[in-house]
């Protein structure tokens, strides 16, 4: 018997299935795509609030 | 046994001190794909599968999922009766790992619930600290199941919480939660960025919308920052405007307007009342250095005063070019003398020069420190006006006027007052301080006289710098009340006259002046974060949306998993399960759907499951979810604790055929307990052909806690059913114990010798033995040979002499020989299991 989940003990499991129901080409979906993106290498909540603050700023800066 | 390949395996557990285990130890053979516990109501079922729930993920659900106020469990995990020095509660197992070996872990609880606490634990792999038991491949998965555990509690959760609780159930039953919880930090990131402090300029500009000039503060805002030349010009053409508007002055000039409209809004603060007549003014200065002449004191003793005080006249003497080869005695050019300018006498004048001159030098130092001192006293004199506040010397007229003012404002004057009276105060120090001043300054010219002529300094200058000092610190006493004082006043009108003030809008709209020259840039700025923001907004929802086909994904997975979990419980109703569906498409409830045919062949009727499930489909429903969700997470071990309640007794032979069995096929090691006795004979009967342990629990000891007899060993088997009879009063009741101890024995010498036989390299069946020797008599001569110790020895044969009788009338053993038997098979079983390298031959 195979999990169809992924596995649960990552700070965000399912960031590949989220990622692959963002495919829509639109301005809004980009953005949430850049932002789940950002968060994928965060070890830790606090880490994940770094890397949106880090991709808001740039965006403020463009 | 035959597992999941390479999944984890309990082999054994071992608890004490946890809930009804009690003090004694109690160990449980586990090595077999399914394990069959059975026990009477309250006799440990659920003790023994919360003790698992806390092994595996160092908690228990019950707090969470049952209900009631969390200060009711508190204490609840370690066993009341347990002695209070008694701390030692911990669950420990065995753990076959993908690397076949066991690894022993052990849970220690070390804070039990409490007020406002979780419980605590400490996990240990192999004598080793751990957070998890995710490296054995046992991994918690989301709370509130972290556990693949079903208990009462959780098999009715999902149906008996509110609708917006049960999502969250089934997000945890699927692990999604952390889709929710990136959509939360998006927001909460979007907040930080919206909270983030606005330019200054945009500031003054909203500033303006709370005052009569609202219009200004809109035309500012509004100013379209694209084109930054037109911008700046637009800004300005609104504010000179607004300026002209609000104060009738015109000016082309920002920056004179600007200082034109800082006066105006003075005066109109002025205007409603004159609080900068309280301003404090100039700090009092620090107190001046006191004078040191020592030095020229002491100069001035070590050399002779007259001569010191002639020194200039000899100095002019002296330095007349014709005096210095000087070789017959002159007329003296101070006393017209004849001849008394000799040169012995010119030779005493120089020596005389050169001893007066260091009162020369201490002379010189002295009048630069007192010309500094001098200076230094002047200037505090001259200041003394700046530290006292204006409203020190109004006239009462003024003061009758603020008075008045006070009143229209609906102040009351008693922070007036207070001000007035402290400044006037202040007033009469800073006139002490003054006249001191003065004093030390007439002090001072005289000491300036007395250097000049080498005269001793008046003690009076050491005095006037004292008095001095006294009356500044005086002073700053009283600067000090008079500061708070104005400060109170200020707190108690200031609002008033903001108000006031702001009624006009003029003290914003010099704001707004000031920052003028950044707005533009700001604007520009605060467009681009509105851009920014609308941006965060979208994606929110963007991820709200994948987040939610993500869920219907996995709904439609869960719903398939469970439909068949559902079937193997309930095959062949006309009432079905149809699937879990978000109501509404929307993330915040979840329906469970029922399927209703009127025949197997009709289309079905959809209904929410839980109007129309009857109490028995509704536990099978949680049933059904709680194994999907262990299918789904590929959960190598289950434990289930009394899956089939007793009134749904027509759905156990079911549950044993098709979802015991389904799961055993599977290479799930299943561990289940349950209340009823046929549930568990058919759980073993059914499943004979594969390995399986069963147990019966009994709690006849609170203190000592809950003892297994695994009796699927025909050893434990027969202790237990000679239980029954043990303490009969009739002879031929412990008649009927007597002999199934002796059945007892004659097993385990049986197992002994077959174990003992196969160790020294002679394999051998309990079989062998027993085609060898079947009887008590026969088999105590073979079993010495394997005794542990001479006691060993000596009990055999007495159990052959106790034990024999129990076939007459005439002799049978009581009740505590009976017991005294009992207690010394078990001691002979358990050091044999233990001695023996895989336990005893079953």
């Amino acid at each position: 018997m195979a999990s169809i989940l992924l596995g649960v003990n990552d700070l965000l499991p399912n960031l590949e299935a989220l990622l692959d129901a963002l495919l829509d080409d639109t301005p809004a979906g980009r953005d949430a795509n850049e932002l789940s993106r950002a968060a994928a290498h965060a070890g830790s909540w606090e880490d994940v609030d770094d890397a949106l603050d880090h991709v808001v700023a740039g965006w403020t800066d463009s | 046994m035959t597992s999941i390949v390479g999944a984890p395996v309990l082999v054994w557990v071992e608890v004490r001190g946890f809930r009804a285990f009690g003090t004694e130890a109690r160990r449980l053979d586990l090595d077999a794909p399914l394990v069959v516990v059975h026990a009477g109501n309250s006799q440990g079922k659920s003790s023994l599968a919360e003790a698992l729930e806390f092994l595996l993920v160092g908690r228990s659900s019950r707090r969470d999922l049952l209900g009631g106020a969390k200060a009711e469990y508190n204490d609840s995990l370690r066993n009341a009766h347990l002695p209070s020095e008694e701390q030692q509660v911990y669950v420990a197992a065995g753990v076959r790992g993908s690397d076949d070996v066991v690894h022993e872990v052990r849970r220690e609880l070390t804070c039990d619930f409490a007020a406002g606490t979780d419980c605590r634990s400490r996990l240990l792999v192999d004598g080793r600290e751990e957070t998890s038991l995710a490296a054995l491949g046992l991994t918690p998965t989301d709370p509130p199941l972290s556990a693949p555990v079903l208990l009462q509690h959780t098999l009715r959760y999902v149906l008996s919480t509110e609708p917006k609780q049960r999502v969250s159930y089934f997000k945890a039953l699927l692990t999604l939660t952390d889709l929710d919880q990136l959509r939360q930090r998006v927001t909460q990131a979007a907040a930080r960025f919206e909270q983030s402090p606005v330019g200054p300029a945009v500031a003054a500009a909203r500033a303006l919308l709370r005052t009569p000039l609202a219009e200004t503060g809109r035309a500012l805002l509004g100013v379209d920052g694209t084109d930054v030349v037109g911008a700046a010009t637009a800004v300005r053409k609104i504010l000179l405007e607004a300026a002209r508007l609000a104060t009738g002055m015109t000016s082309a000039d920002l920056e004179s307007l600007t200082d034109n409209l800082r006066e105006a809004v003075a005066r109109h603060r002025d205007s409603v009342f004159p609080l900068r007549a309280f301003d404090p003014g100039a700090q009092v200065p620090d107190d001046p250095a006191p004078l040191d002449l020592t030095r020229y004191a002491q100069a001035l003793r070590s050399a002779d005063r007259a001569a010191a005080s002639l020194a200039p006249m000899i100095a002019a003497v002296l330095s007349v070019s014709a005096y210095q080869d000087l070789a017959q005695p002159v007329e003296c050019p101070v006393c017209a003398t004849p001849e008394a300018l000799t040169p012995a006498r010119l030779a005493a004048l120089r020596e005389q020069m050169r001893r007066t001159g260091a009162v020369d030098e201490a002379v010189a130092a002295a009048l630069a420190q007192v010309g500094q001192s001098r200076a230094i006293v002047g200037r505090l004199r001259d200041a003394m006006p700046d530290g006292v506040p204006a409203s020190a010397e109004w006239t009462p007229e003024q003061v009758g006027d603020a008075g008045r003012q006070l009143d229209r404002l609906g102040v009351p004057r008693d922070a007036l007052s207070s001000a007035l009276r402290v400044g006037a105060y202040t007033n009469a120090t800073a006139q002490v301080a003054r006249q001191r001043c003065e004093e030390l300054l007439v002090v001072l010219a005289d000491a300036e006289t007395c250097l000049q002529r080498r005269d001793d300094i008046s003690p009076d200058i050491q005095e006037g710098h004292r008095l001095l000092v006294q009356a500044l610190e005086a002073l700053r006493a009283s600067r000090h009340a008079s500061d708070a004082a104005a400060v109170a006043l200020r707190e108690r009108i200031d609002p008033v006259i903001q108000a006031r003030t702001a009624a006009a809008g003029l003290a914003e709209l010099r704001t707004a002046l000031v920052h003028a020259d950044g707005l533009v840039a700001e604007l520009r700025s605060a467009a681009a974060r509105a851009r920014v923001a609308d941006r965060l907004a979208a994606a929110e929802k963007a991820l709200r949306s994948a987040a939610g086909t993500v869920l219907d994904t996995r709904f439609g997975q869960m719903s398939g998993a469970i439909e068949r979990w559902w079937l193997t419980i309930r095959p062949e109703e006309l009432v079905g399960f149809a699937g879990v569906k978000r109501r509404a498409g929307g993330a915040l409830f979840v329906n469970l759907v029922a399927a209703l045919r009127s025949d197997p062949h009709a289309e079905p009727v959809q209904r929410d499951a839980l109007g129309v499930f009857s109490d028995s489909q509704l536990n099978a429903l949680g049933l059904a979810t709680f194994l999907a969700r262990v299918q789904l997470l590929a959960v190598p071990l289950v434990v289930l604790d009394d899956p089939i309640p007793g009134s749904d007794s027509d759905h156990r032979l079911t549950f044993v055929q098709n979802t015991l069995a389904a799961l055993l096929d599977e290479g799930q090691q299943v561990i289940l307990t349950t209340f009823d006795h046929k549930l568990a004979e058919w759980a073993a009967s059914q499943h004979s052909h594969r390995e399986h342990i069963t147990y019966e629990l009994t709690l006849a000891d609170p203190i000592a806690g809950i003892e297994p007899t695994q009796t699927s060993d025909t050893f434990n088997r027969l202790l237990l059913e000679a239980e029954d009879n043990l303490n009969s009063p009739s002879p031929s009741g412990r008649r009927g114990a007597c002999n199934t101890y002796r059945s007892a024995a004659e097993r385990l010498a049986k197992q002994v010798i077959a174990t003992g036989r196969t160790i020294a390299g002679q394999p051998c069946s309990v079989s062998d033995v027993e085609s060898e020797a079947k009887i008590l008599g026969d088999l105590v001569p073979l079993v010495r040979g394997f005794a542990r110790d001479n006691t060993e020895k000596g009990n055999w044969n007495t159990f052959a002499k106790v034990l024999n009788p129990g076939s007459h009338d005439d002799d049978v053993p009581s009740t505590i020989d009976l017991r005294q038997v009992r207690g010394n098979l078990r001691k002979i079983a358990k050091a044999h299991s233990a001695h023996w390298p895989g336990g005893l031959v079953r």
